[in-house]
């Protein structure tokens, strides 16, 4: 059979699957069936529509469309825009946060350091990762410039790599560290990049990606 | 880092939303009032659906579901957590309430499922809808609908029969089978 020559049989197969097929044209129908594929297959399809119209209650079908009031999205536009709003200031709160925290941490550090702190530079915390809160200074030694970490929020047991970037955006390692969940750590590291020639410290997750960036000041001898 | 890259691609700006708002808006309203049979509700619902999209939006991959159909499975959730506030709301003992937990998810996949077949009619052109409503739903015989329409019964069971291609299609495109 052809799909041509099935296309009488279409009238057919809808009423059979809706049940409105008398006796003598349901035999003649079986009989074609019993041989031609693609009608079976028209049945199979057929059946399953049908089954979906029994869930449907008639009275709702057709009638007129329940509109949503015509200022439903606007309201949630502004409703979007309102809780966008609300995440933008978090994260400027915990930047804010970051920076006071650095303020007090240089504070103390000037009250209590050694004559040699003086060389101690806080760096501008730039972008830190969700949950993660940390302070991050550095040194020149001529050899190179030596980090001084304290960090928390960091994911347990995960690796965290230190790089030095210079200006051009090539990045020396300076080491990594373990993550301790609950607890701030501190550390210190070391890379081969002068600090003259230091723009940022990074810190890169677990991933590979940035969690942490700090930048040297500039205008430092 | 990665959630707000993909939120910037599509509800990320009020243009954004008011696409998105457009393209699928209505149908999730009709929805959650076919279901929870309240004006406001249905409104506080579809406000609940996008502001749900918009927090989870990294979890949206078009590789995995149309757009419509991740929106009414958030839209179903919505509606079964309104229904179980509902039902808790007009103080209840342990004893009533706790009965309604399960059969509010059936409910509303019930409901979304007759929703679906509804608007999928609802989109027929009226002459296939006719076809069905009045042999399906009226049970009408066939020569007397093809009388009354002024057509060969031949013609009306043709008719029927493209009827129930075209409503296939329309439950198709409503993620028909794809709501789990």
């Amino acid at each position: 059979m052809t799909d041509e020559s099935c296309r009488q049989w279409r009238g057919q197969l809808s009423a059979w699957v809706l049940d409105q097929l008398g006796v003598g044209e349901a035999e003649e129908l079986i009989d074609h069936l019993a041989d031609c594929a693609p009608c079976q297959h028209e049945l199979g399809e057929l059946t399953q529509v049908a089954a979906a119209l029994r869930m449907a209650d008639p009275r709702r079908v057709g009638g007129r469309q329940q509109q949503p009031p015509a200022t439903l999205g606007e309201t949630i536009a502004a409703r979007l825009a309102h809780e966008r709003a609300v995440v933008r200031n978090r994260q400027r709160t915990r930047v804010a946060a970051a920076a006071v925290a650095l303020v007090l941490a240089v504070v103390v550090a000037t009250i209590v350091a050694s004559p040699g702190d003086d060389d101690l530079i806080a760096l501008d915390i730039t972008e830190a990762a969700q949950g993660l809160g940390a302070d991050m200074s550095v040194r020149d030694w001529g050899w190179g410039a030596s980090l001084y970490i304290t960090a928390d929020g960091l994911q347990e047991g995960a690796v965290y790599r230190v790089w030095v970037e210079d200006h051009a955006g090539e990045r020396q390692p300076a080491g990594s560290f373990l993550g301790v969940g609950g607890r701030e750590i501190s550390c210190q590291m070391a890379a081969a990049t002068r600090l003259q020639d230091a723009a940022t410290v990074v810190i890169d997750g677990p991933d590979g990606h940035p969690v942490l960036r700090g930048r040297v000041p500039a205008g430092r001898d | 880092m990665g959630s707000r890259g993909i939120r910037a691609h599509w509800l990320a700006d009020d243009e954004a939303v008011r696409a998105v708002y457009a393209a699928h808006g209505e149908e999730l309203y009709r929805f959650a009032l076919r279901s929870l049979t309240d004006d406001g509700a249905a409104e506080e619902a579809v406000q609940e659906t996008f502001l749900r999209a918009w927090r989870h939006a990294e979890r949206f991959d078009p590789d995995i579901a149309s757009m419509r159909t991740w929106l009414f499975a958030i839209a179903r959730n919505v509606v079964i957590d309104m229904m179980r506030a509902r039902a808790i709301r007009p103080l209840r003992t342990v004893v009533d309430v706790e009965p309604l937990m399960g059969p509010a998810a059936d409910h509303a996949d019930d409901v979304l499922r007759s929703w679906q077949v509804e608007e999928a009619l609802s989109q027929l052109s009226p002459k296939h809808r006719q076809a069905l409503v009045e042999t399906y739903y009226r049970q009408r015989p066939h020569e007397e609908v093809a009388a009354a329409i002024g057509i060969p019964k031949g013609t009306l069971r043709s008719r029927v029969f493209y009827a129930l291609k075209a409503l296939r299609v329309a439950l198709e495109e409503l993620g028909w089978g794809h709501d789990g």
